[in-house]
């Protein structure tokens, strides 16, 4: 009889343990986590498998993406309405610099005449820090999901006037941290969607990560690199 | 035809259910009769869908929230309710104030956004004055532009693909003018859906009842 309890608590424990493991672990170092806008923003269903580099016969779904392995260099430009603009600055600088790390990844570089990126501020919801809309066109091959194979052509930052937004480190429910909402956006208009791992800059909304982190940085690896496309959303 | 028939008999369960409006005073805007009504879009591609070409042009946007409670963050809406979808148009390329409804640049001649009028019933209005019935323009779906160039248009804001039938949880602002859905979150089978604040809670259209202070005047 106490076997049969023994064996039973300890299927019991299994499952819980098991159960435990299996759960997506938010905000307790999980690195992996990362999605790309062809999966679209939590907490939507994401509309593709994550992107993947060519494998057998069958065409990946691939990512959306600067067309980084023909150029390097892309143009962005900070309008006069935007606050704090040294630390959109520095959040792009820090953007370029760990893209270093990356073969094929996009640099930005200011410039005022037709850029490809541009940080503005408008009008948007109350609830929003910041905001990314990209365009752009659908590559090859032919009749797969619109989202999969593009390329990215233009790509718009905004930031909120219905918000203040604060210096570095501050943050509350009212006050944007300027710093990191460009970061996490500046990610954004390189191709990158959200995850559910808090942990990182890429979570879908601000909760004090201030500065790049190992699931944001194999977001960009398989992006760009078409490394490490192990998925995590 | 099928298909169609299952459509017609939803609409029409759903409409029936559909009184008059219930209340007149806010957001007028966005009222509309909620009669009979056609689905037009019906047959249309999602955004996701297949049968796109090279060369086709697309367009999406994703949006991050503050920081704050749940709580904190609804209160900043003016509306919050329960709506069914009994209508929508066709998929269209935006004009320039659709264009601003859905959040793309109002300077840049080459960023053209898809959007839809998608017309609602209120199941329940659970912050301000929501009329049994209203319309929205909302972003997102696949459309031809003038020179007959397929368009799609994502938005992390909206559901990828939403028909006749479908229950969502909208949460409405009117900042920017004029009042509009500021997020729409989709049901689930059994009324879910998950809000996408920084708690990511999970409620049910059906029960939930916010907080005194998320349905505190903004």
């Amino acid at each position: 009889m106490r076997s049969k309890w023994t064996r039973a608590a300890a299927a019991m424990l299994v499952a819980i343990v098991t159960c435990w493991v299996a759960q997506p672990a938010l905000g307790i170092g999980q690195d992996r986590g990362w999605s790309q806008l062809a999966n679209g923003g939590y907490p939507r269903q994401h509309a593709s498998p994550e992107c993947q580099p060519p494998s057998g016969t069958q065409p990946a779904p691939g990512c959306i993406a600067w067309s980084a392995r023909e150029y390097r260099s892309y143009y962005y430009f900070i309008t006069s309405a935007v606050p704090l603009q040294n630390d959109v600055i520095a959040a792009v600088t820090e953007f370029n610099n760990w893209n270093t790390r990356i073969p094929h990844a996009p640099l930005y570089q200011y410039r005022s005449t037709s850029p490809n990126i541009q940080y503005r501020r408008i009008t948007l919801d109350a609830t929003l820090c910041g905001h990314t809309a990209w365009w752009g066109v659908q590559q090859p091959p032919q009749g797969v999901n619109p989202y999969e194979h593009a390329t990215i052509t233009y790509a718009e930052v905004q930031f909120n006037t219905n918000r203040t937004y604060g210096n570095v480190g501050y943050y509350d429910n009212k006050v944007c941290e300027m710093r990191n909402t460009a970061r996490h956006e500046t990610l954004h208009t390189a191709g990158a969607g959200h995850t559910n791992y808090n942990s990182q800059v890429m979570y879908w909304s601000q909760r004090g990560i201030f500065t790049y982190q190992a699931g944001d940085l194999h977001g960009m690896q398989c992006m760009y690199n078409l490394q490490n496309c192990t998925t995590g959303l | 035809m099928k298909r169609i028939g299952s459509i017609l008999i939803v609409a029409t369960v759903v409409l029936a259910a559909c009184g008059e409006p219930g209340n007149q005073a806010k957001p007028t805007a966005a009222k509309h009769r909620c009669q009979a009504d056609r689905d037009i879009g019906a047959a249309d591609y999602s955004a996701s869908d297949g049968s796109s070409e090279p060369g086709d042009v697309i367009s999406g946007s994703i949006s991050d929230y503050g920081g704050g409670t749940t709580d904190q963050n609804l209160h900043l809406y003016d509306g919050i309710a329960v709506l069914t979808v009994v209508g929508r148009d066709k998929a269209k390329v935006a004009s320039d104030s659709d264009s601003r409804a859905a959040g793309s640049s109002d300077d840049n001649p080459d960023t053209k956004t898809v959007v839809r009028v998608i017309r609602f019933q209120t199941d329940r209005s659970l912050k301000g004055d929501v009329p049994a019935c209203v319309e929205f323009t909302v972003p997102g779906g696949r459309a031809k532009d003038a020179n007959g160039k397929f368009i799609a248009t994502s938005d992390s804001r909206y559901p990828e693909k939403i028909q006749v039938g479908d229950r969502a949880l909208a949460l409405l602002t009117d900042q920017p003018a004029p009042l509009h859905i500021g997020t729409l979150l989709l049901a689930d089978k059994s009324g879910d859906v998950v809000l996408p604040f920084g708690g990511g809670e999970t409620v049910n259209i059906d029960t939930w009842q916010p907080s005194a202070e998320a349905t505190s005047s903004s």
